[in-house]
């Protein structure tokens, strides 16, 4: 059975609906990242599930118990927010002892969460500081551990790694997936970086104008994206898309014309489209190959090359004018101004109908 | 900085700028002197007419002592103290609460509130005399003590305090409230963990200010109290004005030390006094 | 994982239930009621007043407008008055101007600059009263020390405060003293909150002096002039204590502002509903100027 279930949740913001009908349901143990653009609703759908919104409609479960109408004290969850919020005035053992002194817990079992709590997050030698004297990190930590004492049933995080830098932003990951290890809770995480999300979920539940895109593992988005949207919005660099029109259809091949006067035959497998349909043809910039194994070779000038040491990223220009992003692993040579011939097969791409939709996919697992 | 620092300029220049300030300041401040140095100017001083010029001799104890001996001084001094202590204690008390309301809550007629404490700090006290008089003569009977005075100006204090408090607590981010409510803290607990240590500087600034206000206070001194067992520190000055008439030096004495206790706590709290004063002077 | 969830019953009391709404009005109770007793019902029954003649102790009877038509009709000293405040009220719109150059003046760093600026504002923090009594001396008729330098100078002497045509003037000079000092800390406070790069860029352009004054500097102290001014104006229209300790509205109310016409009426000629009037009319006056300011103010102030 579901641990979260979200049914029909809709949030209206005077006449904006902001979060429209959404329906989703979270397993036990369960990491999901909520990702999307600025204002897709994500930050606002954690408040819903918090408690911290009221749902204009809808329904909302926590094990079994129906939570719609219940106070977010007593949802059973704990929240870290973006700022972290804690409380200025108060050391670090006291901010995360606030909620049990002020409902009146016993001192021992206090003492022991405050312990088990700061060995965990090793805050041990930081309990008597006040966060202004915390770098990010710590104090990142502490707001992880105020919501730990809590013993909740699921862990609400709001971006909580978009105030901190790069390096620090790395180390915190792990720290974060290492405490949903150890923890085994059912952690729901908000951000914007898709890495994040790439590199932590469980489930991933791309979000856009208060809308689920998709839901599904890391890779089963990256590989498959259900639509054009996901498609961009998961990858970087992003994936080259081409609009175009399909040319003919023969046998179940559609024949779509590409960039560098390229025609590609890409197999429908069933799918219904007609002659003259604008769709967007798609693939990945990793997913190119030598020439020799290709079915269609596309070519273009190259105008950029930046050396990642590791992979090679290069900008090139086709005769058309369009650009497309190439990754080949490690050190590239080649110069801007050659010209490079980059393959195209059809398992390694995707076509997507006129309204995102993906029309065919691609065979990578 | 404007204008260009002084530093930049010729060392003729800066000896010239502190001097002009200098002496710019004794001009200012001269009222100050002088009545400080008739404060301490003997008898004889006066009788010959010596109003100015600097003392013969200097009588410092002689002065101040008379005048708590031939006067009831210091009964005046230790009512504005009381008056003022706990006018300043209620109304930042009660405007704290009203503007932790006003500023974190949305409740039908918050802002109508708000905007009657504001209009509330802008009726002249003529307004409010006959009314406030006679309820504290009919209504609580509290005329003539210094509770009469401590009731209305924690009454009318509390308007520019809560507008103040408002401003300032709306600036603490949501979030510190929204974490306490997820804890499951209540709604008063929040207050006085949460909001109250967090607004220390605000109520620093609004205590230099009232207190100010309410030791400075004449008007009311003269309407709502008659007899000297009750009378502040202002009105009871005006009045001894009338018995010492021309003993100038016991006048000064007097006026000083009526003088002294706000300057003494803007000395101490700067600071916070000017941050009060000018709280809304740089952000509009 | 242990959910606390179990232990939180769900029919809480009804104080836990509702107590976000319920909180708000109980933590603004107190401040309105006091607010409401001694400020908002006197305004009310003020007004109500100023309908009635009384003398406090007989019969309470409502007259209508009568009071505000003898007023403006046949009390030649709520003419005076009123015209006294006007006085007050365009000297003291000269207080933020004062103030402003005071500022520039001592706007310099260190640690003794810092010691003179709260000097120079010390008479703001003295009582009114003190302040009455110190300008009483300095404008004495016999032993005053501006008379003293007049003398010195070889001038006749004045006597400020007994005549009737300079009466007005000598208390408003006492009341500019500590008003331009509250002015001047309200621009020094907004002088050093002028961001210092917006200086630095238009030095570099060459503006100085007068023009980085005027175009760059002013615009800046907007908001802290909004308050000089209104402070001002509020301070102009309510000056009673300078006037009843230096001159008690004299010679020949030739001094009197309606804020101590209005007390000398209540408790000098027992006239409790024609105070009252006056009263109003001073409201209403300080109202006026009040709206005045705030139309002007806020289409270019944002909350």
């Amino acid at each position: 059975m579901a641990y979260v279930t979200l049914e029909k949740v809709s949030k209206d913001f005077g006449k904006t609906r902001v979060i429209d009908a959404i329906d989703l349901t979270i397993d036990n143990g369960e990491f999901v990242v909520f990702v999307g653009p600025s204002g897709c609703g994500k930050s606002t759908l954690l408040r819903l599930v918090a408690g911290l919104e009221t749902m204009t409609g809808g329904s909302l479960t926590i094990d079994g118990v129906n939570m719609t109408d219940v106070d977010s004290a007593n949802r059973g969850i704990a929240m870290v927010f973006q700022s972290y919020a804690l409380y200025p005035h108060m050391t670090v053992a006291e901010n995360i002892t606030f909620g049990m002194r002020m409902a009146k817990v016993a001192k021992a079992e206090i003492a022991d969460k405050l312990s088990r709590a700061a060995r965990m997050l090793h805050l041990e030698p930081l309990l008597d500081r006040k966060p202004a004297q915390l770098s990010g990190g710590q104090r990142q930590r502490v707001a992880i551990g105020r919501a730990i004492v809590r013993d909740p049933s699921v862990f609400l995080f709001d971006e909580p790694l978009s105030n901190l830098d790069a390096a620090l932003r790395h180390e915190m990951r792990i720290e974060i997936l290492r405490l949903h290890k150890e923890l085994g809770s059912t952690m729901i995480y908000v951000t914007h970086d898709q890495v994040e999300a790439m590199t932590m979920a469980d489930k991933i539940v791309v979000l856009n104008r208060g809308q689920i895109e998709q839901v599904g593992s890391p890779l089963d988005l990256y590989l498959n994206p259900d639509n054009l949207f996901v498609a961009q919005f998961l990858g970087s660099p992003k994936i080259n898309s081409f609009p175009t029109v399909i040319e003919r259809i023969e046998a179940d091949v559609a024949y779509v014309r590409l960039p560098s006067e390229v025609l590609m035959a890409m197999p429908l497998n069933g799918a219904r489209a007609a002659a003259g349909d604008a769709v967007t043809f798609a693939v990945r910039p990793e997913h190119f190959v030598e020439a020799s194994a290709a079915s269609a070779v596309m070519q273009g000038v190259v105008e950029l090359v930046e050396h990642l040491g590791s992979d090679t990223l290069l900008s090139l220009r086709t005769v058309e004018g369009t650009p497309i992003t190439v990754r080949t692993n490690g050190v590239n040579r080649i110069r801007t101004g050659e010209t490079m011939a980059i393959g195209l097969t059809p398992g390694n791409c995707q076509i997507f109908d006129s309204s995102g939709t993906a029309l065919v996919r691609n065979s990578i697992q | 900085m404007f204008p260009a620092p002084i530093t930049n300029a010729s060392a003729k220049a800066r000896a010239g700028y502190h001097i002009a300030v200098w002496i710019g300041l004794i001009i200012w401040v001269l009222p100050i002197i002088a009545v400080a140095l008739t404060s301490i100017r003997s008898v004889q001083d006066l009788n010959a007419g010596n109003y100015w010029g600097w003392p013969t001799e200097t009588m410092f104890v002689e002065n101040y002592r008379k005048v708590f001996t031939s006067s009831p001084m210091l009964r005046f001094l230790l009512n504005s103290t009381v008056i003022t202590l706990v006018s300043v204690c209620g109304a930042i008390a009660l405007a704290t609460m009203a503007g932790f309301a006003l500023s974190k809550y949305r409740f039908p007629g918050s802002t109508a509130l708000l905007a009657l404490f504001i209009t509330g700090n802008f009726v002249p006290f003529q307004m409010l005399m006959i009314p406030v008089r006679d309820l504290s003569i009919h209504v609580i009977p509290v005329y003539d003590t210094i509770w009469a005075l401590i009731l209305f100006h924690i009454a009318f204090q509390t308007g520019f305090c809560t507008l103040f408090m408002r401003n300032f607590i709306a600036e603490l981010p949501d979030e510190l409230i929204e974490a306490a409510r997820v804890e499951g803290v209540g709604e008063f607990k929040i207050f006085w963990h949460v909001i109250v240590p967090l607004v220390r500087p605000a109520m620093a600034a609004l205590f230099v200010l009232v207190f100010t206000f309410v030791w400075n206070d004449f008007f009311w001194s003269l309407v709502l109290v008659q007899s000297d067992s009750a009378r502040p520190v202002t009105a009871g000055l005006q009045a001894l004005r009338e018995t010492w008439t021309t003993t100038w030096h016991l006048v000064s004495a007097g006026s000083l030390l009526a003088a002294m206790p706000p300057v003494i706590v803007f000395f101490l709290m700067q600071r916070q006094f000017i941050a009060g004063l000018t709280f809304g002077a740089t952000k509009g | 994982m242990v959910s606390n969830v179990s232990t939180n019953t769900f029919a809480p009391s009804l104080w836990k239930r509702y107590q976000r709404r319920l909180a708000p009005p109980l933590f603004v109770a107190p401040a309105l009621i006091m607010f409401g007793i001694f400020v908002i019902w006197p305004v009310l029954e003020s007004l109500w007043l100023s309908l009635h003649d009384w003398d406090g102790i007989g019969e309470n009877r409502f007259v209508g407008l009568d009071n505000y038509v003898e007023l403006f009709r046949d009390d030649p000293v709520f003419w005076t008055a009123l015209k006294n405040n006007i006085y007050w009220l365009v000297a003291f719109l000269f207080a933020p101007a004062f103030g402003l150059a005071l500022a520039l003046f001592l706007n310099q760093a260190g640690l003794a600059m810092r010691f003179v600026k709260s000097l120079y504002f010390m008479p703001f923090v003295i009582s009114q009263v003190v302040v009455g009594l110190m300008f009483g001396w300095f404008f004495n008729a016999e032993f005053g020390l501006l008379n003293h330098i007049l003398t010195a100078l070889d001038l006749p002497k004045i006597a400020l405060l007994e005549d009737e045509r300079f009466s007005t003037f000598a208390i408003i000079a006492a009341g500019l003293w500590p008003q331009v000092a509250y002015c001047m800390i309200l621009y020094l406070t907004g002088l050093t909150a002028i961001n210092p790069e917006l200086i630095e860029a238009a030095r570099m352009e060459g503006v100085k002096g007068w023009k980085l004054l005027w175009h760059i500097v002013l615009p800046q102290l907007l908001p802290a002039t909004s308050i000089a001014v209104i402070v001002s104006v509020v301070g102009a229209l309510r000056s009673f204590d300078l006037v009843s300790v230096m001159t008690g509205g004299g010679p020949y109310d030739s001094s009197t502002v309606l804020a101590y016409y209005m007390y000398a009426q209540t408790f000098g000629a027992l006239r409790i509903g024609y105070g009252a009037a006056i009263a109003t009319c001073l409201f209403l006056l300080m109202d006026v100027c009040v709206v005045i300011y705030l139309l002007r103010s806020l289409p270019s102030n944002k909350r």
